[in-house]
């Protein structure tokens, strides 16, 4: 590199083009050495993963307890700023500001750990989350396993949290959590292997890529609508909402694995818990509903030529990126947060399951029907791939096929399994 | 960690149901569910021996909200003592007060006019209203499902506001007395009332369509929380518990008391036996309750107490008038429009020695009062029968091979409320 | 409980009434009395519910007949309450019949000792029941199963519904000083 020759004095017409600068500062970025674009690199990946974190989390607590509100003939939270919009930052400074307890009969170490392992993996999910097509920290080939490899972690952070509390309905709300994100794993996978198939990639962005052409391109709808739903229910079940609230049951566990957290501890466990909820509708999103793309395939800003003539308007070529990279973050974010709004819907409207029901639902209805639909999309992939060149006539083909073979098939295995279920129950309570 | 013996040493001889000396399968945990808990419906301990998640043993420790009422009774005057009562059962206090009221109404002979009776059923059947909208929030509460438990407190608000413009008060009414009530139906009132009733049964169509038909809800109810006929009677369990046995023993019906005998209603039964049973028939009786309500609103004698009260004051006056001068004539009083049968002084009211039970059908089973009195103001013994006593009293058996999640579903389908168990 | 409600096949066995001197039998003393089961009787109370007194030895007898016998059929005991009478104390059961809707009351005389024969084989319902006439009147029943405090901390001091009961269970704050 050689830094020190380009040096050059600006005119005053290129000093007030703001185009000018940006060259300026991008020719800058490339001179530096290695180790700085990489460390700043980490240091904004890092601030934007707790940045979008946090606020996502800040909104989606109003959100939901203005949504709930709603549902229940309630104004909701209306005192803290106009109609309540900074009740939650007035709740995160009392939980700031609250003292912490702990019981003596505590695991100390291992308390204090758990929010922590709870929260890390879920805000470390954020750095696959694509926003746009430049807003991505890492663009990894395969993102979809880090989303299972780190999804995978936080449930050792409820299992710790109800160990080390010492606590009898914390023991028994970790076991349960650990029950159930283990289960919920397979469905989860399963049905996202179905996208994998037919993208023929791991990369989040070459799967929304995939979709781009418009809804009827979307994964979600045409393609495989039953993969959604599993995936849909058994991220619902991952982030522990209702009707799979069962680790934090609060008419039986009090409150679960977090009876015993007071102050910034519990607050780390909500945090997470909402985060995790965003960035889990967020990959819903990007996997089955085109992410970033607008319903009407592309965006509007390169489709239509808006961003050409905004550009031409304002004189300043340099902004084109950061316009389509604005509808894009708006198509995700309100992609998303309709996710998250049935996730709330389902909160207000449905009661909870029992821990034997959310393991039965899982093994003996969810496992059973992902892998028919797995084993229905590598039949459709295989023998009719002619059909889905443009990903729509296929899709049809395989829902006629998922009907006959995946209602026969799984209703009576289903049927099996539950007599089979029934009877032992029956046999126990007869005992 | 710490053992039991040395956090708490004195406790430890205490513990029911837990022998640490004797030792104890270490598959087993001993889950001390309460006494602050949230889905205990207030402070009842259950000691609960799970294996896994599976209930093994229960027992049931009651006694937290033990406020002595029946020594109360004995040491203050039934006058006196009457403000007391609303706490024995809280959410349906009419129902302390009729049967009270009832006794002492048996030993000293009072009579009762009509009107008073059916002011009595209105505000009977519109707290088991109340009363039922609460269990139907909390039941489904503890289920999980948050949204119908604010709708049943909208309502039951609104009932609250009615109750509040007859009696003065939301919850502890106070309103019954010996051979009547405490004052005549404000004008307007009973619109208010029908207007309720009108609008009543469509909310309950809503809250029903969230509930009653959801998947979740029938897998965790149907067939949990089984009692038979013979079950009940063994821990002399009643009430909708009873009713959902497919016995339509319902006190309104096969001992009518007050006017219930000139009301027509059915008494809802369902013969699942389960927990789906109960909550089935308690949301029936909810539509009975209105039908019952309807029918004072048009019986009622004297009718609306706006016109009534002028009806009054100007036959008071002329039978004044008409004392000095016979020519004068004084309007038509029936008998039945009073709210007073005799009027009694109430500091200073002796009711004669005597014995009386009562027992009438409250929302949760048979609410009764035995009241022994001796010719002094205050009575020699008074002793309630809360039906919660008797239905907690089943929930160790019942709850035998049940899993721990299912607790909530069936102590919530017995509706056991504390202050009536520990009174 | 009234007299006029029960049901109509029942109307002939009231007709069955044997007078003696005091107060005459009732329909439930009557069936007693058949089957050779002396009972005190006390007459009706103002709704009409018959009360009869047994005595411990008959108690057992003749609650099985009552529970069995097809024309009484006292299948739920609602109620049982404890009396503290100064000089003895007695145990009042409220009896009813979920197949002709009608009720008895029993009273039971405790003896010197404050014993009284449980109830609990006849009626199970007695359990808890008797647990608290026990708790706060001290009666104690021979027979129960599990005769213990049920209010009351197990670590109480006397029976707090006894006439005289005081107050002075040395753990009480007010009594330390």
């Amino acid at each position: 590199m050689n830094a020190t020759a380009s040096f050059e004095i600006p005119t005053l017409a290129q000093l007030l083009d703001p185009s000018f600068h940006l060259m300026k500062a991008i020719e800058l970025w490339h001179q530096l050495p290695d180790i700085v674009p990489i460390f700043l690199t980490g240091v904004v990946l890092f601030g934007m993963v707790a940045v979008m974190g946090q606020a996502a989390a800040v909104v989606m607590v109003l959100m939901e307890r203005k949504v709930l509100s709603w549902f229940t003939q309630r104004k909701g939270p209306n005192r803290v700023g106009p109609g309540g919009m900074f009740q939650t930052i007035a709740d995160g400074v009392k939980l700031l500001t609250k003292e912490d307890i702990m019981t003596p009969v505590m695991d100390k170490f291992l308390f204090t750990l758990a929010p922590a392992i709870f929260l890390f993996p879920v805000f470390a999910l954020y750095a696959i989350v694509p926003f746009s097509e430049s807003l991505i920290g890492v663009s990894l080939p395969l993102g979809l396993l880090v989303l299972f490899a780190l999804s995978s972690i936080s449930v050792i952070g409820l299992v710790l949290a109800g160990w080390a509390s010492n606590n009898k309905y914390s023991l028994l709300g970790g076991m349960r959590s650990a029950a159930q994100a283990i289960s919920y794993e397979v469905p989860l996978i399963l049905s996202v292997i179905g996208v994998v198939l037919f993208t023929g990639s791991g990369n989040l962005k070459t799967i929304i890529e995939a979709q781009s052409g418009g809804v009827l391109h979307w994964y979600g709808i045409m393609l495989t609508p039953l993969s959604f739903l599993l995936f849909y229910v058994a991220s619902i079940a991952e982030v522990n909402r209702v009707p799979f609230d069962l680790p934090e049951a609060e008419s039986e566990l009090v409150s679960g694995y977090n009876t015993e957290y007071s102050g910034m501890k519990f607050a780390t466990f909500f945090l997470a818990e909402y985060a995790g909820l965003f960035v889990l509708s967020a990959l819903t999103v990007a996997l089955f509903f085109g992410g970033y793309t607008s319903p009407f395939g592309g965006t509007f800003m390169q489709n239509y030529g808006v961003a050409d003539a905004i550009v031409q308007a304002v004189k300043l070529p340099a902004i084109k990126p950061l316009l389509v990279n604005g509808e894009q973050i708006f198509w995700m974010l309100s992609k998303t947060y309709i996710f998250i709004y049935i996730a709330m819907l389902l909160r207000g409207t449905l009661p909870r399951l029992k821990p034997d029901q959310l393991m039965g639902f899982c093994w003996k209805f969810l496992i059973p029907l992902s892998l028919i639909n797995l084993f229905m999309l590598g039949f459709a992939k295989q023998f009719s791939l002619s059909f889905l060149a443009d990903g729509f006539a296929g899709s049809w083909v395989y829902l006629a096929l998922a009907a006959l073979v995946g209602i026969g098939g799984v209703g009576g295995f289903c049927h099996f399994i539950d007599r089979q279920f029934k009877a032992q129950v029956a046999a126990r309570y007869h005992a | 960690m710490m053992s039991v013996k040395e956090l708490n040493p004195e406790l430890q001889s205490n513990l029911p149901g837990v022998s640490i000396e004797a030792g104890f399968d270490t598959n087993d945990l001993v889950v001390n569910i309460g006494p602050q808990h949230p889905s205990t419906h207030g402070v009842l301990r259950l000691v609960t021996t799970l294996n896994g998640e599976v209930v093994k043993e229960m027992e049931p420790v009651i006694g937290y909200l033990h406020r002595s009422k029946e020594k109360m009774g004995e040491s203050r005057s039934l006058f006196q003592y009457q403000p007391t009562i609303d706490r024995v059962e809280y959410l349906s206090s009419f129902y302390d007060h009729l049967v009270f009221v009832n006794c002492i109404e048996q030993i000293a002979d009072i009579p009762v006019p009509k009107r008073v009776e059916y002011i009595r059923v209105i505000c009977l059947e519109l707290n088991r209203i109340t009363s039922h909208l609460l269990w139907f929030g909390t039941f489904l509460l503890d289920l999980g499902a948050s949204t119908p438990f604010f709708w049943c407190f909208r309502d039951r608000e609104e009932v609250f506001t009615i109750f509040e413009n007859l009696t003065g008060a939301r919850m502890m009414y106070n309103y019954f007395r010996f051979g009547g009530v405490n004052n005549d139906l404000p004008a307007g009132w009973l619109e208010e009332v029908r207007a309720f009733c009108n609008h009543f049964p469509d909310r309950l169509d809503e809250y029903e369509a969230v509930a009653t038909k959801n998947p979740i809800l029938m897998d965790r109810t149907k067939g949990h929380g089984i009692m038979t006929k013979e079950f009940c009677l063994k821990y002399g369990v009643t009430g909708p518990a009873l009713r959902a046995t497919g016995e339509a023993l319902d006190l309104r019906k096969t001992n009518p008391y007050s006017v219930y005998n000139e009301l027509d209603f059915d008494v809802p039964t369902h013969t699942g036996c389960d927990t789906y049973a109960r909550y089935l028939v308690r949301v029936q009786e909810m539509r009975e309750s209105i039908k019952i309500i309807k029918q004072c609103i048009d019986k009622i004698p004297g009718g609306d107490g706006g016109a009534l009260a002028i009806l009054k004051k100007e036959v008071e006056a002329k039978t004044k008038e008409a004392k000095k001068n016979p020519e004068i004539v004084v309007p038509h009083w029936d008998k039945d429009w009073d709210t007073m049968g005799k009027k009694i002084n109430l500091l200073t009211y002796k009711p004669p020695a005597g014995e009386a039970s009562n027992f009438v059908e409250s929302p949760r089973g048979v609410l009764g009062c035995y009241i022994i009195t001796d010719g002094t103001p205050k009575a020699y013994r008074i002793k309630w029968r809360g039906a919660s006593f008797s239905n907690l009293s089943a929930l160790p058996e019942l709850m035998k091979g049940h899993m721990y999640s299912d607790l909530m579903a069936i102590f919530g389908s017995l509706d056991v409320i504390m202050p009536e168990v520990d009174r | 409980m009234n007299e006029e409600n029960k049901s109509p096949e029942q109307a002939p066995e009231t007709e069955v009434i044997e007078a003696t001197p005091a107060i005459p039998a009732g329909m439930f003393g009557a069936l007693l009395e058949s089957k050779g089961i002396s009972a005190e009787h006390l007459g009706n109370d103002a709704k009409g519910t018959e009360i009869i007194r047994l005595t411990a030895e008959a108690i057992l007898k003749a609650g099985e007949l009552l529970k069995g016998d097809a024309s009484s059929k006292l299948d739920m005991l609602l109620l049982v309450t404890g009396i503290d009478w100064k000089t003895h104390r007695e145990s009042v059961y409220h009896l009813y019949s979920t197949v002709h809707y009608h009720s008895l009351i029993i009273k039971i005389v405790a003896d010197a000792n404050d014993t009284s024969p449980s109830l609990y084989p006849v009626w199970p319902a007695a359990d808890w029941h008797e647990r608290e006439a026990y708790d706060l009147m001290g009666i104690h029943y021979e027979g129960h199963p599990d005769l213990r405090r049920i209010l009351m901390p197990t670590y109480w001091l006397g029976h707090p519904l006894r006439k005289d009961y005081k107050e002075e269970d040395p753990r009480l704050v007010w009594n330390r000083r």
